[in-house]
């Protein structure tokens, strides 16, 4: 039930943020700027501030904060064309996320943001975080392992320094590199934008999935290095810990084997710290996607967000950044749920 | 207790003192090879930064060079503004009122002084460059002109026929002067020196030195003081301190404020006096001394002789010339690689070459260190370009950094001292914020901010410092929620100290330690939001420099160059920031276990 306030809150913060930024932003979206021609009719006959007014008024930013707030959220439709409530005419009295409208975009009032995103979220965002979070896991876990059981050795060292610097690459960088080194400047193995080939369509199943392979490796690779080394270290630290206490040392005692002493008896207390990075790390990485996603040319909800940022538009900027917050919420859940399954003392009322 | 330390330095003479937390922390630092590796690599980061102006300049150290075609443009103006006073000074004031320029109010004595204050400024130009013997009598013209004007203004009532005699009189005399002027102080021309002409005394000047700001001096004073800490400190602590704990520990405060008030006082005297204000000024120092414009018998370029802005038209994105592509000919076309020209197909012409310009102090066209990494978009050395924007990124992490940790201790101490309610609010909203990709809040604020409202430098770091400081908001409210039941808290509030005291004397120093440690990660994430905003084309805007920016330039596998050096910068300072965070966790941390 946290999660419904929390979600109130970060629409809120998001809003209040774009209220915040110096600058207006009906101005900063119609691409006029500050100053200069505002408030008078400038030298090329255009009445810049009738047009400004008219567009604040259609999209119901001329009203107050709060209002602003209740149209964004729902049901209903604060708009000229909305609820009566609201003083709008009624001929589309509901809208708002609650509805699940994310209204139009501004430039383009055909096209549903709602649908947009969710074209975007199943065709690349979410199979690239799925796929990255966990190969993530499925990597992160054994070296972690594997390091913390030859700590101290020249192994250990190698992978902890590699890893290290590893964390430090910038994201958008290392996609920077490897399209220099694999693209076709480079070794030329690996297409560099976008989800597949041009005749993508007209290809069997299996060169179809090559395909999808070719172009998933990069942007995959980038998403997830980062992650890798961090909750790799996290896991060496973690097994580390549970590896010197009293109960591992009474399993050594009792002569069990090492694979079952550290799979059966270390493992499970090892991974707590790790399950709860998992809703830290996910902001970071639906962050990072939107990196990921301009450099690739993939079209994803970051790409997406991108866009919006580009053309200023208020509503593609809401939608999308409200989202980014639900996925977060769903990570936590996620990782609260996981947290209850590895460690079993924690029960949910 | 009879402790036995003490003991044993009362058998044996000689002290012994107990190590403090701190010394304990310092040694422990000192064994972290890596972390001392990357604080080098970091001092020379800084430095790079910080001494950018003296390392990459297109303005020379020091000049002495005599501005020919300023002296020129005086000459050719000397000439019609002293037959300008002197007309004037032949009128009386009526007459002058009656023939001066239609919808001009200009009174006369303005006038007068106007002109004869152009003739005056043109001598003092002039006299900068001219030998000894010579200034003497550009100093009796002036003393005439100055007579003249004097005169004609003392007479600015009703003039007998004898003043008017004298006036044209000592008008005509000056028009001679400057007549002679004229032919005897023609400077000869630098490119045909055998045609003769008066040669001009060179004017010593410091161009770089004279364009450093007091703020640039203040950080150039204190990046010595702290590079070289490690010796005077020391010195300091075996000479003045005999090696004395006790009195070691009591001078680290006095020392860090030498250090800054030293630096400080260093800016302030620096940028009252020198800074900032130009003597010689000439618009591109190296294209006047290229064109002889200007004639240097001495000029000190730095190593590497190239402006963060100076643009070379004919060299866009000429890769580093190290690389075998980047040879350009002399008629200015590319000799190797995918730029060589192609003939049209039709007209069969080439296209038409675009000769570069070599400036004076710049190596050959084709030498290996002309430009080391390559060019930019407009011609500019990248290499200039990432040492000056170095300055960028490096302070954009610093201030953001400092500034988030400022606001989240506050926020944190608050919530955790007073607990209840405040805490509940505080921590809630922490929570919904730590809900929201940060990243994603930046780069939305940051498109809907005016630049010209605020510059974008400065509104990065406010918004990385509004936005990131959840995390140590959070540590500090945790520290304070332990230590606020500890011993020396209560003990600060039975005393009846007010809450502020007990916050920032009692329990914030002692809660500091991780604090420190976010701090030194908070640099490094600061470092990578900017560049990453920049890259998108939200951040820093051109012409300024910054890593970010600089890799935004090209997006063109081609210029590979443009996207690997930045990139490569950004990357070694963010692995020593972790580094040096890392080390700070397990040196401030005595209950991490080594292993």
């Amino acid at each position: 039930m946290w999660m419904v306030p929390t979600l109130l809150g970060i629409i809120l913060i998001i809003l209040g943020l774009l209220h915040a930024a110096p600058g207006d932003p009906a101005m900063m979206m119609m691409g006029i700027g500050s100053g200069g021609s505002s408030g008078e009719v400038s030298q090329d006959g255009v009445d810049y501030q009738a047009r400004i007014d008219a567009f604040k008024k259609e999209n119901a930013l001329d009203r107050s904060f709060l209002v602003q707030y209740a149209g964004v959220l729902g049901p209903f439709n604060v708009k000229p064309d909305g609820h009566e409530l609201f003083g709008g005419d009624g001929r589309n009295p509901y809208g708002g996320f609650l509805v699940f409208d994310f209204g139009k975009e501004l430039l383009n009032k055909n096209k549903h943001i709602g649908e947009e995103i969710k074209k975007r979220l199943l065709s690349t965002t979410l199979p690239l975080a799925l796929i990255s979070i966990m190969l993530t896991y499925l990597l992160a876990l054994p070296i972690g392992i594997y390091s913390a059981n030859r700590a101290g050795m020249t192994i250990d060292k190698i992978t902890t320094v590699g890893l290290f610097i590893m964390y430090s690459i910038p994201v958008f960088w290392a996609g920077l590199m490897l399209k220099l080194a694999f693209g076709k400047t480079g070794l030329g193995w690996l297409p560099v934008i976008g989800l597949h080939s041009r005749d993508a369509a007209d290809m069997d199943m299996l060169p179809y999935l090559w395909d999808a392979f070719k172009h998933f490796l990069m942007p995959v690779t980038v998403m997830t290095y980062g992650s890798l080394a961090y909750i790799s270290r996290q896991m060496r630290t973690g097994m580390i810990e549970v590896i010197h206490q009293d109960y591992i040392r009474t399993a050594r005692a009792k002569g069990l084997s090492e694979k079952t002493i550290i799979f059966k008896h270390a493992l499970r207390n090892s991974m707590i710290p790790v399950i709860t990075i998992f809703a830290s790390i996910l902001p970071i990485l639906i962050g990072g996607s939107l990196v990921i996603e301009v450099i690739f040319d993939l079209p994803g909800m970051g790409e997406y967000m991108f866009k919006g940022l580009l053309k200023r538009d208020y509503n593609i900027i809401m939608a999308t950044m409200t989202l980014s917050g639900v996925m977060t919420l769903m990570g936590i859940l996620l990782s609260d749920i996981a947290y209850a399954i590895v460690d079993p003392r924690i029960k949910y009322s | 207790m009879s402790n036995p330390h003490q003991e044993d330095a009362q058998t044996h003479g000689a002290p012994v003192y107990s190590k403090d937390y701190w010394d304990l922390v310092f040694e422990q630092l000192g064994r972290n090879g890596l972390f001392k590796i990357a604080v080098v690599i970091l001092t020379i980061m800084y430095a790079s930064a910080i001494y950018a102006p003296v390392i990459a300049n297109d303005r020379p150290y020091v000049l002495e060079a005599a501005n020919y075609a300023e002296y020129n443009k005086a000459l050719r103006t000397l000439y019609p503004a002293t037959l300008g006073v002197g007309r004037i000074a032949k009128q009386t004031p009526e007459e002058y009122v009656a023939k001066r320029t239609q919808g001009s109010d200009q009174s006369y004595q303005d006038a007068l002084k106007l002109e004869a204050g152009a003739v005056l400024t043109q001598v003092a130009d002039m006299s900068h460059y001219l030998p000894a013997v010579k200034g003497t009598e550009m100093d009796a013209f002036a003393a005439a002109i100055k007579d003249l004007r004097d005169k004609a203004l003392s007479l600015s009532g009703e003039r007998s026929e004898v003043d008017k005699e004298a006036l044209a009189a000592a008008a005509s005399a000056t028009k001679d002067m400057v007549k002679a002027i004229r032919v005897e102080f023609k400077p000869l021309d630098p490119a045909k020196p055998e045609e003769g002409g008066l040669e001009l005394v060179g004017q010593r000047s410091y161009p770089i030195v004279e364009t450093i700001s007091g703020v640039e001096m203040f950080f150039m004073v204190l990046w010595l003081f702290l590079m070289g800490w490690p010796l005077w400190n020391r010195l300091w602590n075996k000479l003045l301190l005999q090696g004395n704990r006790t009195r070691i520990r009591k001078a680290r405060p006095r020392k860090w404020g030498l250090v800054l008030g030293i630096s400080l006082l260093a800016g302030i005297s620096w940028g009252t006096t020198i800074g900032g204000s130009p003597t010689f000024t000439v618009a591109g120092y190296k294209s006047a001394l290229t064109s002889g414009e200007i004639v240097q018998t001495l000029a000190v370029l730095p190593p590497v002789p190239y402006g963060f802005a100076e643009i070379h038209g004919a060299e866009i994105f000429r890769p580093p010339t190290w690389a075998a592509s980047s040879e350009i000919s002399e008629e200015g076309y590319y000799v190797r690689g995918a730029r060589v020209p192609l003939k049209d197909p039709v007209t069969g012409f080439l296209p038409p070459p675009l000769p570069v310009e070599v400036r004076y102090g710049e190596s050959e066209l084709n030498a290996s260190t002309r430009h080391i990494l390559g060019t930019d978009s407009a011609g500019r050395d990248f290499l200039a370009r990432l040492l000056w924007g170095g300055r960028v990124s490096l302070a954009v992490g610093l201030i953001s950094a400092f500034l988030l940790v400022v606001i989240g201790t506050i926020i944190g101490s608050i919530a955790g001292y007073f607990g209840g309610m405040v805490d509940l609010i505080l921590s809630r909203f922490i929570e919904i914020v730590l809900c929201i990709p940060a990243f994603f809040l930046i780069l939305m604020v940051s498109a809907f901010i005016d630049p010209k409202i605020i510059p974008p430098i400065f509104s990065i770091v406010i918004l990385i410092a509004l936005i990131r400081w959840t995390g140590v908001a959070r540590l500090v409210r945790g520290e304070f929620l332990r230590l606020r039941e500890a011993e020396f808290a209560l003990a600060a509030k039975s005393l009846g100290f007010s809450s502020r005291r007990t916050i920032f004397l009692h329990i914030l120093p002692n809660a500091m330690a991780p604090v420190l440690v976010a701090g030194a990660f908070a640099v490094a994430s600061g470092i990578l939001t900017e560049s990453t905003l920049s890259y998108l084309g939200f951040g820093i805007q051109r012409p300024m420099p910054s890593w970010g920016s600089l890799i935004n330039d090209s997006k063109m596998a081609e210029n590979w160059w443009i996207q690997i050096f930045p990139g490569l910068l950004i990357f070694i300072t963010i692995t020593c920031y972790n580094q040096v965070g890392d080390a700070f966790r397990d040196a401030l941390d005595p209950k991490a276990k080594k292993n």
